[in-house]
């Protein structure tokens, strides 16, 4: 790769950025508005893919709270699976941290794992632990467009994201939470 | 994914391409709204607004452009800055001039600016009656916080360096940005 294709992201890296599902996903005629609703996916790591194609190091995790609070929410990033493994491997999360703070950005600011990440396929990713957690949000009116634009889905069984996942279950996903990364001590 | 690189390639001399709404900028959220552009005023006086931006190849900014809404007043300064708030250039301040044009201000140092990091474009305005276009909509400042924009308050003219902070206040995706033009 030569410099001139090193496109550098902007500090925040969320589904609707370029690196993510971006353009694509903004243009698609068959997602709602962002609005506040309510997180149907629990105990599950719900994923979405980014690349880099120069290294970031991230300070802060954020999601954009909806009008009600319930439950933790743990932010995190993954390797994309590649070469002869299948597994993603979680490179830093948040942590499970309760959800504080209605209509607003909530920001993480204790990361634990490796959180420099260099050029390459990732995903971000976030688990909820209750129902009643609302962020704003978009949606996919079609099962398959999150598979399409390669979001996954796994049930772990557990608020906490996994150190590995290895299997997903396919186009059961319709939820777009609004959510990301920086690389700025501030949102 | 989208293909970034055919995606982001650049159509000489279309000024949306390097603007705040282009898509090296917040390009991948306005473009979803068809850039449906509106007229209004600027929220604070003398606050400064930063919009992140990347380049494809090493671009030379030797001006900026402000969209002028249906009034003007006072006076406007843009500028470019790092990721780290350290000024690059800017116009140093102007008279808000030509209701509904495109007012071009030259930049007092003409700077290059390179794949690799992404700057911010800054716009300042001395008063708060100055009138811009901005997209329509008013967007939830968490929104704009998402998008990676930023603010700092007293801040016009651009001074030399800021301390970049939460964009916690203005509701408004201002449309303005930069002209490249090789000596």
């Amino acid at each position: 790769m030569d410099l001139e294709n090193r496109l550098s992201p902007l500090p925040t890296i969320h589904p609707w950025s370029i690196e993510s599902m971006g353009h694509g996903l903004q243009a698609a005629a068959y997602l709602s508005s962002v609005v506040s609703g309510s997180m149907v996916y629990i105990n599950a790591a719900l994923l979405f893919p980014f690349r880099l194609s120069i290294p970031i190091t991230v300070l802060r995790t954020f999601t954009y709270n909806g009008t009600a609070v319930a439950g933790t929410i743990d932010v995190g990033v993954y390797t994309d699976e590649g070469g002869t493994s299948n597994t993603l491997v979680r490179m830093f999360s948040s942590t499970p941290k309760a959800q504080s703070g209605t209509s607003v950005i909530q920001v993480n600011s204790a990361l634990t794992g490796t959180t420099q990440i260099g050029p390459g396929c990732y995903y971000l990713a976030i688990a909820f632990s209750s129902g009643s957690a609302t962020l704003f949000q978009k949606t996919f009116s079609t099962l398959y467009f999150a598979e399409m634009y390669g979001a996954r889905y796994f049930e772990t069984g557990s608020a906490t994201l996994p150190a590995t996942i290895s299997s997903f279950t396919l186009a059961t996903l319709t939820q777009i939470p609004c959510f990301g990364i920086s690389t700025r001590s501030f949102v | 994914m989208s293909d970034i690189n055919s995606y982001l390639l650049a159509p000489f001399g279309v000024h949306y391409y390097n603007s705040s709404v282009g898509r090296l900028a917040l390009g991948g959220m306005a473009d979803s709204k068809q850039l449906a552009a509106t007229t209004g005023f600027f929220t604070t006086a003398n606050a400064a607004i930063f919009i992140p931006f990347r380049v494809m190849t090493p671009t030379r900014i030797n001006k900026m452009f402000l969209v002028n809404g249906t009034n003007v007043a006072g006076n406007i300064d843009l500028g470019i800055y790092t990721d780290d708030g350290i000024r690059l250039t800017s116009n140093g301040g102007t008279a808000q001039s030509g209701p509904n044009t495109v007012q071009i201000l030259s930049m007092s140092t003409a700077r290059r600016v390179h794949p690799g990091q992404y700057y911010y474009m800054a716009v300042a305005c001395s008063s708060s009656s100055a009138g811009i276009v901005v997209e329509a909509g008013t967007p939830a400042v968490a929104l704009l916080q998402m998008m990676g924009m930023a603010r700092v308050t007293s801040a016009y003219p651009l001074p030399a360096t800021v301390t970049l902070a939460v964009q916690a206040t203005d509701r408004q995706v201002i449309h303005f940005g930069f002209i490249s033009e090789e000596a």
